[in-house]
């Protein structure tokens, strides 16, 4: 049972050995590959000990193009959460309100996060981890992208997702125990998880991509890098404290696939048959959320390829 | 507890994204236990039902955008199958758009109405004849609903008629004529940048009827008039020394800036001493500037709803509700949102903003030529005339149809969709307006009838 973060450079060969068996030969390749990994994902070149701030990984929220409007509204008249969390959003529940007892899982997770003594879970905004990706895209199609100065060294991360701990296989332990055992349980299992953005990202990333990639006579390219760190819907977790506004903003990226349906359904307009009404809609407000981060000086780029970034 | 069925794990009804899984109630200590492991994704733009892997992916939803759950009192909702589930979320998603800019502005919208505006003279309406099907069809609908308990739907399969019966290009034009008088009475008392947008719009918006076949059909004796009425009504921030044709053509049209009187002046010339053939010809080498919206949904954003909808739209300033905001919530829940206001024009609206989206050579129609002449002359529409407005109508009607409801919900979560309006990110509306979604009443019984070769009947109506 954790009781302190792991060590992750200890992890990553630790894995390697596991992965490798009787293979001792690629290890030259492993550790090479390794080395990439972190070095893209802290920022610096492939020969260079130098950091770049214009390269690394970046935490990303995803967010719907319906409210990005809001947000960068919210930003622009120095709203304290232009960004904002479960606890911000009073006026998005379709239905009346959620019984108490639904949001206990929610609760439950909350307090087995490791965070600074008396952090109160409103003020934590949650991310994920991104090279040059177009984040989760089930939480919504605009990826915001925070500049690397936006992120404190301190920030915790999770290498997963923090809800892990309630489903299977992690619960079905935790579950078999005393339950007045269980909240450290839980406390211990994130712990296992967890480092910190300036100390231990290079390390945890590269831990997350050799578990995804595996190990062989091969080179990574970053574009592998980059899909392997934020592998579909298995991404690492961010846990920020503080909202943040479109200042605090490098880029917002979307993804190739939807700006293609973008585009078809805009070429429908023009031919036929016409688009659908939801069609019209969905692109009617990506635009107005374009149209809005444009406004607050925020580039938006589109992810062409996994894990490459155009303008 | 109930059954198992399919039910809402997180969801932005807003963004049109959800997780749902098959299983039981939620425990009280808020375990969701899916059975079978079935959990899954449905999102805009294509609302497909796909399984996800981990729940935990839906549970983390939850602590942005997406609320936990969804509940109609203390009962979790329930729905018989995945295809439900996405037809819940796409129509609650498209109602949402009815309330789109309430919380931060953005993007265009309909002129204002400026201050001190007096509502247009009463106007008389030729009642063109309603469509039974369709008001068949909305009560037929109304009726299921009723009958639905929650947790239960019902495919509307082919509930929506193929053909609309009736006179489909009377519809199309009543619906933009209802457009039309709401347009023109937001005409800016200032001779600035303001004016100059509202003029676009209107060019752009005559572009559109011309596009839809329509300006014959609204030049006829009887619809001119109510046209004529509304412009000589219209207080320009100018001094237009003009003929009223002159004025409608710069109006509709283009022609010389209503700030230079010499320009006027010779357009007035032109127009007296010169034949009228070869007027229509020129103004079609003179099509203003109607052609600037790519995309008909651009169009419909900045149009203003008519005064009779607007309550509909989100509890926001309601003057800045679009023929977008309108469409969009009549479409996602006609049974609620068209409850208690005029089926007939309702749906002449609605066919008008099916128009706008499906009409053939967008702004780009020589449109008004011929209609200045049939102004200058006042005659009725041609066979072909109207046959040509009947199938843009006919067009809009088969669109149109293909959007309406897929399947029925109980009558409460009806209410909840037509609810999506008021959804917003960030603080509660602080603003009046219709508060709750109404309850759904008998269908009024329906005004005296005109069938098809009985004369039409005058409805009298009021803009303001």
């Amino acid at each position: 049972m954790a009781t302190k973060p792991p060590v992750w450079k200890t992890q990553v060969v630790a894995i390697v050995h596991q992965l490798l068996g009787e293979a001792p030969d690629q290890r030259r390749y492993a550790g090479a590959n390794n080395l990439a990994t972190q070095q893209a994902v802290t920022g610096r070149g492939p020969d260079s000990a130098k950091l770049d701030a214009r390269a690394g990984a970046r935490m990303v929220v995803n967010i719907p193009a319906p409210h990005v409007p809001a947000f960068c509204e919210a930003s622009r008249r120095r709203d304290p959460s232009p960004y904002k969390n479960c606890y911000d959003l009073k006026a998005l529940r379709l239905g009346d309100d959620e019984p108490v007892h639904v949001s206990k899982t929610r609760e439950v997770v909350d307090k087995a996060l490791p965070l600074p003594r008396g952090t109160k879970p409103a003020s934590v905004y949650f991310g994920a981890v991104e090279l040059s990706g177009s984040g989760i895209r089930f939480y919504g199609d605009i990826c915001l992208v925070l500049k690397a100065d936006a992120v404190d060294a301190k920030t915790v991360v999770l290498d997963r997702n923090s809800y892990d701990v309630v489903r299977p296989p992690v619960i079905d332990h935790i579950a078999s125990l005393p339950k007045r055992q269980q909240p450290a349980a839980r406390r211990a299992a994130i712990l296992g998880w967890s480092g910190s953005w300036g100390a231990d990202l290079g390390d945890m990333a590269a831990a997350k991509v050799v578990r995804v990639l595996g190990v062989g006579d091969r080179r990574w390219t970053t574009g592998k890098i980059s899909e392997a760190l934020r592998d579909d819907e298995d991404y690492m977790e961010v846990l920020r404290i503080g909202s943040f506004g479109t200042a605090q903003l490098q880029e917002a990226r979307i993804a190739s696939s939807d700006a293609a349906h973008d585009a078809l359904v805009g070429d429908r307009m023009r031919q036929r048959p016409r688009p659908s009404f939801t069609s019209l809609v969905w692109r009617n407000r990506r635009a107005r959320a374009e149209e809005a981060l444009r406004k607050r000086r925020v580039p938006v780029r589109i992810v062409t390829t996994s894990g490459r970034t155009k303008g | 507890m109930d059954a198992p069925a399919w039910r809402i794990e997180v969801l932005d009804a807003r963004a049109g994204l959800a997780f749902a899984s098959w299983r039981d109630e939620r425990s009280e200590d808020g375990d969701v236990t899916p059975e079978e492991g079935l959990v899954l994704f449905v999102g805009a733009p294509d609302f497909r039902p796909e399984p996800v892997g981990n729940l935990a992916l839906a549970l983390g939803a939850g602590r942005a955008t997406f609320q936990t759950g969804l509940f109609v009192g203390k009962t979790e909702v329930s729905f018989s199958s995945p295809d439900a589930v996405a037809a819940f979320v796409r129509r609650a998603y498209v109602s949402s758009q009815g309330g789109d800019g309430n919380d931060a502005g953005g993007g265009t919208v309909p002129p204002p109405i400026p201050p001190d505006t007096p509502p247009l003279p009463p106007f008389e309406l030729p009642e063109a004849q309603a469509s039974e099907r369709w008001k068949e069809s909305l009560e037929f609908y109304r009726r299921q609903v009723r009958s639905l308990s929650l947790g239960a739907s019902k495919a509307t399969g082919d509930l929506w008629p193929d053909e609309l019966d009736g006179e489909v290009h009377d519809m199309l034009a009543r619906g933009a004529l209802l457009v039309l008088l709401e347009l023109l009475r937001r005409v800016p008392t200032s001779a600035d940048a303001t004016f100059v947008k509202w003029l676009r719009l209107v060019r752009a918006f005559s572009a559109q009827l011309g596009s839809l076949g329509l300006w014959p059909i609204l030049t006829q004796p009887a619809l001119v008039r109510v046209i004529e009425g509304a412009v000589g009504a219209v207080r320009l921030p100018f001094s237009v020394p003009a003929r009223f044709d002159v004025k409608a053509r710069m109006l509709f049209s283009g022609g010389p800036s209503f700030d230079d009187p010499d320009g006027i002046h010779l357009l007035e010339e032109i127009a007296r001493n010169w034949p009228s053939e070869i007027l229509s010809y020129m103004a079609t080498s003179s099509t203003g500037s109607g052609g600037q919206f790519e995309d008909a949904s651009m169009l419909l954003s900045e149009l203003p709803v008519p005064a009779e909808f607007r309550s509909l739209t989100a509890e926001r300033h309601f003057e800045e509700s679009s023929l977008f905001h309108f469409f969009a919530i009549a479409l996602a829940g006609p049974a609620t949102a068209l409850q208690g206001v005029d089926h007939r024009h309702a749906l002449d609206v609605m066919l008008f903003c099916a128009g706008c989206i499906t009409a053939r050579a967008f702004g780009h129609a020589p449109y008004f030529a011929f209609a200045w002449r049939n102004w200058r002359r006042s005659r009725d529409a041609t066979k072909l005339e109207i046959a040509e407005a009947t199938e843009a109508a006919r067009e809009a009607w088969d669109w149109l149809r293909e959007q309406l409801p897929e399947e029925a919900f109980a009558e409460r979560i009806e209410q909840v969709i037509f609810g999506a309006r008021n959804l917003r990110y960030g603080d509660p509306p602080v603003s009046g307006g219709r508060s709750g979604p109404p309850p759904l009443a008998p269908t009024p019984p329906r005004p005296p009838s005109s069938s098809r070769h009985a004369p039409p009947t005058a409805l009298r109506a009021q803009v303001g």
